[in-house]
């Protein structure tokens, strides 16, 4: 069976250059691991040392002297510290332990350093999961971990060896680690918080929104691919105009930014919760880190997570700064229950920095005689010469009147800010809601992927009879934004369309691309299945899991010690498992050779041991010759050995008797 | 030898094990002080295998051949190898009759049951490859008409050591063809003191008479392929191909046929020492005249076959 352990006398000498070969490319693997992260000049000495070690191996290069390593190791320790200002972290340490790896493996002398460097390099393979503990991380170092191991499997066997008999001995080895792992995955203390009380440098990449907008901010988002979270719809899913995923009200605004409204808070906190109304749409949610409290919604959410909170305007917010992805259940209703609105939050939304310009005024003084002036905008925006771009012009002084009359060019944040204050100029108590909008359909996985370039922008107004009311100004300039998403949006833009004036079809038809394109995208949306599955079903497993995995197999409160020492008893009975297999197969001689060994034991405590490539007459003829005084004991002993285990004969009584024979024997000295 | 447990090899009536000492010790007559030699010759008939015998000129080999064919009582031709010896000198042309008005073929001297071909080194490797050809086949093609060759049928061929000058060394593939190469080496002082005084070999050779004949020693042959080989024994023999698979030492590994040849051989000589079972002796007994010639060392440093099957056969424990 390929999994089958086979045992090999371990090499008497030095390995050939081939075992030494595979230890070089096992280690330019496990430095490939960490080479984004190490700096260039870092990268460049482990190469330089590895390339060394292999002109010593193949070309006969001399050994370098003690003074050079000596000082390649100080050069190397003052300019990890020159460049982190400290050994010990993440980063430095990483950087320290790649570069004393390398020096290692050019000092290696003897089979011992061979075998301590396969352990510097496994170690250095670990720690690539103390940057990123994603899919591509784990199959990659595993795949390192393979090359490493098949490297020690080349280390340990007589050098001729074929390369397939190496391969297969490594799956064999690799095979029976996998229910140890097992094991450690399950009852491994997990902690809360983050691993290894990692130094703060660990999370320092804060992507998404922020919590104040200024028309223009969110650009550097557009072209920002990284999923900000993906969602699992339970029953259907809503159409493409419903996906708006709220994370932030804004309502304070000085004329061009808008931020939280502190008084807010104070104003209805979580009456909102019991509004919904119509069909409920169930979901869960895979929230990347952000840094940030602000999480996402549908509109209006009517649950509330059990690490999150409700705030006025239908928001969620976390307890605490989402450092780590994680996943939590909503449920939410397509539309709610009017109510009245506070004087409080009224007078807040109606807001806004005066004075006004002339045009804008008369502006504003037009539509105030309208009867929806509500629509009446959407129509200016709409008829006018407004258009859809993601790099605007930049706006200064006086941003409604230089957007409504000068530039007319801008994003979701410009139409939506320029939209909410004219209604607050108009009377209509409105605010900016700032989160995403679409997402793409991933139809390996089932789920929707929303990422950071689907950021949007949109607005509130407060109608009497039916409270808040989400109106999208974009949607009037481009409503392929909301119809398609912004990937489509933006693909046309590349292509030098303008939104709003194709057809759907036509629009459709020029974003089907090209079939390699095609397939990529297939191929894109399967990794990313795979990794929400790993996410899922691997990284999900928390502290709370094992809490209730623990519970499950009979500790009520589970406490370090018991975990630790149930970790410990499954490993030890897992090891011992193994250990019988390999020793059972190895040693399921029949009774025969069993007792031939024990004969063979008996006369090697007088000092005639046979020797291992010794038959049984030759053996025979060592001790007649050696002892004569036991040669008529041992002679029907051999025989009957020769005749069972030779003669394919198994006769049960003459294995008893050749069992009781060897017995009696005894060989005492002389 | 101790045969205390196991059976007496009873030769289903032909008294093998008796026969078989009658013959080696009638050539042993002739062949003085080389009972080893004698025997791993023998076995090397028994198990129906080709035998190469590699010495320097005056040792005996031409004599070993004749003595074993004339005991077996087995038609007897010789083929000196030369440089220019041609295909047809061996297996024979084709010559027109005048009185039947047609082709006729006239066999050569391939069409014995035992051919030596002494000297086999000479002879170009054309020459060679029409002799190699035979030995593997059993059969002669000659003018498109193929001719079986007599059964029993074996080639005992002789070869001065390479490092002779003006000889044509024979390359792996045809060396396997034979199943054993065995040198006999010089007697000892005893022997040889007892040679000098008595008579020519050659006259002796001519009184001697045949112990058996070509039926009984096909019965003999058969009698080997009933010698019992068990499952312990040959993982012992698959233990010691595995080892010249993995030993650094070594060129390359030796094949399945080699493992072949070495089964068989033990068999004839297990039967040869009047047992009906192979033990891990008979193999090792053999080891050298099988392996000897199919192992090539890693290193140029001119390790002798017979010694590297010495050192696997020390290396690898009987499991």
């Amino acid at each position: 069976m390929f999994f089958k352990l086979r045992t090999y006398r371990p090499p008497d000498r030095a390995p050939d250059r081939h075992a030494a070969n595979g230890l070089l490319l096992s280690a330019s693997a496990a430095f490939a691991l960490h080479i984004q992260r190490l700096p260039w000049w870092l990268s460049l000495g482990v190469c330089g040392l590895v390339a060394w070690r292999y002109l010593m191996e193949n070309f006969g290069w001399r050994h370098p002297p003690r003074l050079i390593r000596w000082s390649l190791l100080l050069a190397a320790v003052v300019a990890v510290f020159n460049a982190y200002g400290t050994l010990l972290g993440r980063e430095a340490g990483i950087s320290l332990l790649a570069i004393l790896v390398g020096l290692k493996i050019l000092e290696i002398r003897s089979l011992r350093d061979y075998f301590v460097s396969v352990f510097l390099l496994y170690f250095l393979t670990l720690g690539a999961f103390l940057f990123s503990q994603s899919l591509l991380t784990a199959g990659l170092a595993f795949a390192v971990a393979v090359i490493t191991t098949a490297a020690v499997v080349r280390l340990s066997l007589p050098n001729a060896l074929p390369a397939s008999e190496g391969l297969r001995l490594t799956v064999a080895i690799l095979w029976r680690a996998v229910p140890i792992m097992l094991v450690m995955y399950l009852l491994f203390p997990r902690i809360q918080g983050s691993l290894w009380g990692l130094p703060a440098d660990a999370f320092d990449a804060h992507t998404g929104l922020s919590d104040t907008v200024t028309p223009g901010s969110i650009n550097e988002l557009s072209s920002n691919d990284a999923v900000a979270f993906r969602v699992d719809f339970a029953g259907q899913v809503p159409a493409a105009h419903q996906l708006y995923w709220r994370s932030l009200v804004l309502s304070g605004t000085d004329g061009a930014t808008w931020t939280r409204a502190r008084e807010a808070s104070a104003v209805n906190a979580e009456s909102w919760l019991y509004s919904g109304v119509g069909e409920p749409i169930d979901y869960t949610i895979d929230f990347e880190a952000t840094g940030r409290r602000w999480l996402v919604a549908l509109d209006v959410p009517v649950s509330v997570p059990a690490e999150a909170t409700a705030r006025p305007g239908f928001i969620l917010e976390a307890q605490r700064p989402v450092q780590n992805r994680f996943q939590y259940g909503v449920r939410s209703y397509p539309a709610h229950r009017a109510e009245p609105i506070a004087p409080g939050e009224r007078a807040l939304n109606l807001r806004a920095p005066r004075p006004l310009s002339r045009r804008v005024r008369a502006l504003v003084d037009g539509w105030r005689r309208e009867a929806d002036p509500v629509r009446a905008v959407l129509r200016y925006f709409n008829e006018q010469d407004f258009g859809y771009t993601l790099t605007p012009p930049l706006l200064r002084e006086n941003f409604l009147d230089e957007f409504l009359f000068v530039s007319r060019r801008g994003y979701c944040e410009h139409y939506a800010a320029a939209f909410a204050l004219l209604m607050r100029h108009l009377g209509i108590p409105s605010r900016l809601v700032v989160g995403y909008q679409g997402g793409v359909w991933n139809n390996a996985g089932d789920y929707l992927v929303v990422r950071q370039a689907d950021a949007h922008a949109w607005t509130e107004v407060w109608r009497e009879n039916r409270g808040w009311t989400r109106v999208d100004p974009t949607a009037a300039v481009a409503p392929e934004r909301i119809e398609l998403g912004m990937n489509a949006l933006q693909a046309l833009l590349a292509q030098g369309a303008l939104p709003g004036e194709l057809e759907t079809a036509t629009i459709r038809a020029l974003l089907e691309g090209r079939w390699l394109a095609r397939q990529w995208h297939h191929l894109g949306m399967y990794w990313d299945a795979a990794n929400t599955a790993w996410n899922r079903w691997v990284m999900a497993y928390g502290p709370e899991r094992q809490q209730r995995l623990l519970q499950s197999l009979g500790f009520d409160t589970p406490s370090w010690a018991q975990v630790g020492a149930t970790l410990i008893i499954g490993v030890a009975a897992l090891l011992l498992v193994i250990a019988a297999t390999l020793l059972w197969t190895r040693n399921k001689s029949d009774p025969v050779t069993a007792a031939y060994r024990r004969f063979c034991a008996k006369l090697g405590k007088t000092g005639l041991a046979r020797r291992a490539h010794e038959g049984p007459l030759d053996f025979y003829h060592r001790i007649v010759t050696a002892r004569p005084d036991l040669a008529a004991d041992s002679k029907p002993i051999i025989a009957l050995y020769v005749t069972l285990r030779y003669g394919n004969v198994a006769r049960e009584d003459l294995i008893d008797q050749f069992r009781g024979r060897v017995r009696r024997f005894k060989a005492v000295g002389h | 030898m101790m045969e205390a447990g196991t059976k007496k090899v009873d030769l289903a009536g032909h008294g093998a094990a008796a026969a078989l000492g009658q013959v080696i010790a009638q050539v042993d007559q002739v062949i003085l002080g080389k009972t080893d030699t004698i025997r791993l010759a023998l076995s090397c008939l028994l198990a129906r295998g080709h035998l190469l015998i590699e010495d320097i000129p005056g040792v005996g080999k031409t004599t070993l051949a004749h003595t074993l064919a004339t005991v077996l009582g087995l038609e007897f031709s010789r083929i000196q190898f030369t440089s220019d010896l041609l295909p047809a000198d061996i297996l024979g042309v084709s010559v027109y009759d005048t009185d039947t008005q047609s082709f006729r073929f006239h066999p050569g001297p391939i069409f014995a049951s035992v051919v030596l071909a002494d000297e086999i080194n000479r002879a170009t490797p054309k020459a060679q490859s029409a002799m190699l050809e035979a030995m593997e086949e059993h059969q002669v093609t000659a003018e498109g008409k193929t001719h079986a060759l007599p059964q029993p049928f074996f080639v005992i061929a002789t070869q001065n050591p390479r490092h002779q000058i003006g000889t044509f060394p024979l390359p792996e593939s045809q060396l396997d063809r034979f199943l054993m190469r065995i040198d006999i080496g010089f007697p000892n002082q005893e022997a040889e003191r007892r040679l000098l005084r008595a008579s020519d070999r050659r006259m002796m050779l001519e009184s001697l008479s045949p112990t058996i004949d070509a039926h009984r020693f096909t019965l003999l042959q058969r009698t080997v392929d009933r010698v019992v080989c068990s499952d312990a024994l040959l993982d012992y023999v698959q233990a010691l191909l595995n080892a010249t698979r993995e030993a650094g030492w070594l060129m390359h590994g030796l094949s399945p046929r080699a493992g072949l040849a070495l089964v068989r051989a033990a068999k004839a000589w297990a039967l040869l020492s009047a047992r009906e079972l192979v033990l891990p002796e008979d193999v090792q007994a053999v080891a050298p005249a099988v392996f000897g010639h199919r192992l090539q060392a890693a290193s140029s440093d001119g390790n002798e076959g017979d010694e590297m099957v010495e050192r696997l056969l020390r290396s690898v424990a009987i499991p």
